[in-house]
């Protein structure tokens, strides 16, 4: 996956969404929940969520949301990014995979709480960049992410290896 | 893979345009739920402790588009009043000359 534009603004980002989401081959097991939708407000406000199902049992969940970078009007950077996969434990009134941080969890990076940091295997620990090497947290994309998933099913191949991390 | 060879099992990203109304509308539904108000759900770790990850990142998404969408309109509102103040102040010069007028 090519690395996001910088600077960024929404139109940029939304050809490298264009581009990435066309190339993206869903596997046969995986159903769209919630398709991609980004709600764009300026050229420097969005959001977006896109939820993926896999079999009955198995989801991700992207949230990232992009806003002015303080001080600095004219440019913008993601505020907050939650990549996240583990079991359907919950189910929200909308049929969605409802999360709470206490659930079960095989990968999750996110900055819900912290600056960027890792869940892997279970909910806790928080695993802070300090902790994780080989991979740069706060770089993730939520491609890059969504792929890493597809080939960790169609592979078996384990999740740290797949994304190239050790924690130490 | 080209899009239209996904059409079956993917859809486009779509995107959802949303005015100030609608924005302050589900911040209304939220609160209305919760039975708190917006800056209290900020502030209060275990409430959203409580809640599904998604709701607090909608409700926040919600609040970070309330303060774009305001600050466009005041934006809009602050280059309309700029353009049209020297019209304004045109139209009322002869009214005061005529004043001026009548006084003499």
């Amino acid at each position: 996956v090519p690395p996001l534009p910088a600077p960024l603004d929404y139109s940029k980002f939304r050809a490298w969404a264009d581009k990435n989401y066309d190339n993206l081959k869903i596997p046969e097991d995986c159903v769209q929940l919630r398709p991609l939708v980004i709600t764009p407000v300026s050229p420097r406000v969005w959001s977006l969520e896109w939820w993926l199902q896999f079999g009955s049992d198995k989801y991700v969940r992207v949230a990232e949301r992009y806003g002015r970078f303080p001080g600095l009007a004219d440019l913008c950077r993601r505020d907050y990014f939650a990549y996240h996969y583990g079991q359907m434990v919950n189910v929200t009134d909308e049929g969605l995979a409802g999360f709470k941080s206490s659930d079960p969890v095989d990968i999750r990076i996110d900055n819900g709480c912290a600056p960027a940091h890792l869940h892997f295997g279970s909910p806790q620990p928080h695993h802070s960049q300090s902790a994780v090497k080989g991979l740069v947290l706060n770089e993730l994309d939520m491609f890059t992410f969504v792929k890493g998933i597809f080939h960790h099913r169609k592979t078996q191949k384990p999740l740290d290896e797949v994304f190239g991390f050790r924690i130490e | 893979m080209a899009r239209s060879q996904l059409e079956e099992s993917m859809s486009p990203i779509t995107e959802r345009f949303l005015t100030l109304a609608d924005v302050e509308e589900q911040i209304a539904k939220f609160e209305g739920k919760y039975g708190v108000s917006t800056i209290e759900f900020l502030k209060n770790p275990a409430l959203r402790a409580e809640m599904y990850d998604d709701e607090i990142f909608q409700w926040e998404s919600y609040e970070a588009h309330r303060e774009e969408l305001a600050r466009l309109d005041e934006e809009l509102r602050g280059k309309y009043l700029h353009r049209v103040r020297p019209q304004i102040d045109q139209s009322l010069q002869p009214i005061q000359n005529n004043n001026l007028a009548l006084a003499a």
